[in-house]
């Protein structure tokens, strides 16, 4: 039996083959592999896309000047022989601060209770009232959140490579977006 | 060098991580102008695009050392211009919420008050006559070019928008554009299309995909 697809490629379809022809079934694989006039839109609407681009790179003027860096170093990147001064000098710095913990835990009242609520009141506010006041923490938070209201950022923001697992979160939380939207 | 197929290794980039102040220059001796087509293309202000670039450039620098794949050192860079770009728009679209009457296009950078962002240099103001002409004409079909651009813009999603502008204005493989906004290629590919659906029944696509002018 033939199973070719006797019909032309819709107009979607073109379009899907644009985007990416891997991406069609076979079926219409096999139809756009032997039917010249659908190969000949696809080529059409192809170049008519192409063209948008060129049109773009010739109507964008000239930079004003070229761009100059200025005269100092490149930040260079760690490597962990950069680290090694730093790290050494952390560990000695702990086995102190745990050797003098451990002396004086032996010998100091208990007072555990006491410390955990000193601890939980700066971590919920670190500065006296009236400074806090002064400061407006709260003031600069809302207006953050104000703008982030107005103007929803593109949904990604930082500009290191991220790793996979960073694409896959990024990624799960557009599908249900785009859940949202088709439904 | 071709879009997207940056060598593995490019010694300029290595050179750059090592600090390298040169091979930095040279790095943006290379990809300046594409940057700052990228730039253009979604700002339309030349003054605004060129100190944006020039930002971007000084933002790469001083992250250099946060690069962990050097062969990625392009969709890197154009990541940092992409966000750049969004910080910018975001920024413009809350000033404006405070000043409707003067929002549109920085009118007060552009001598003439010329349309379309496009601030044109003394020397294009003041050239020789003959090629006046057809500079002018030249300026008008740019005008009108930008300006349905941005029409067909406002009928995009910001991703789609830009999906489309990284794929036709940039010429970025999909996979670079999957890189340079940190999505996944198929949600790349979805984006893509949904914009090319859209473009295709855009009334101005006559100008835009033909570029027949009335
Ligand atoms: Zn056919």
């Amino acid at each position: 039996m033939n199973t070719e697809r006797l019909q032309h490629l819709t107009e979607d379809e073109i379009l899907s083959a644009l985007v990416d022809e891997r991406d069609l079934d076979s079926e219409l694989k096999d139809h756009l592999a032997s039917c010249s006039l659908c190969r000949e839109a696809l080529a059409t609407q192809r170049q008519s896309f192409s063209a948008l681009g060129t049109r773009a790179r010739k109507y964008t003027p000239e930079m004003v000047r070229p761009i100059r860096i200025p005269q100092e170093p490149v930040p260079r990147r760690l490597h962990f022989g950069d680290l090694k001064p730093v790290l050494g000098t952390a560990v000695a710095a702990c086995l102190l601060v745990a050797v003098l913990y451990g002396g004086w835990m032996r010998f100091a009242p208990d007072r555990s209770g006491l410390l955990i609520e000193d601890v939980d009141r700066l971590v919920e506010n670190a500065m006296p009232v009236e400074f806090q006041n002064l400061l407006g923490e709260e003031l600069f938070r809302a207006e953050e959140d104000f703008m982030e209201f107005i103007i929803p950022p593109l949904e990604n923001g930082d500009d290191t490579m991220g790793g996979p697992e960073n694409l896959k979160k990024k990624d799960g939380i557009h599908a249900k977006h785009m859940a949202t939207i088709t439904a | 060098m071709p879009n997207g197929q940056l060598s593995a290794y490019d010694p300029l980039v290595i050179r750059a991580l090592e600090g390298d102040r040169h091979a930095f220059q040279s790095l943006v001796d290379q990809y300046q102008d594409g940057v700052f087509r990228l730039v253009f293309s979604r700002i339309q202000s030349r003054m605004d695009a060129q100190d944006l670039s020039q930002e971007i450039f000084l933002t790469a620098m001083k992250k250099m050392g946060t690069l962990k794949s050097p062969d990625k050192f392009k969709s890197w860079l154009y990541r940092i211009a992409v966000n750049k770009v969004r910080d910018h728009l975001r920024k413009k679209k809350f000033m404006a919420l405070f000043t409707p009457f003067i929002s549109d296009d920085n009118k007060e950078r552009q001598p003439g008050n010329q349309p379309s962002g496009y601030s044109y240099t003394q020397e294009e103001m003041t050239g020789p006559h003959r090629k006046e002409t057809a500079q002018q004409e030249d300026r008008l079909h740019q005008k009108e070019f930008w300006e349905h651009v941005k029409q067909m813009t406002l009928e995009l999603s910001a991703m789609e928008s830009e999906v489309f502008m990284l794929r036709f204005f940039d010429q970025q493989e999909l996979a670079d554009i999957a890189a340079i906004l940190n999505k996944g290629e198929s949600t790349v590919k979805t984006h893509l299309y949904r914009a090319l659906k859209k473009i295709r029944n855009h009334p101005g696509k006559g100008v835009l995909l033909e570029g027949r002018h009335p």
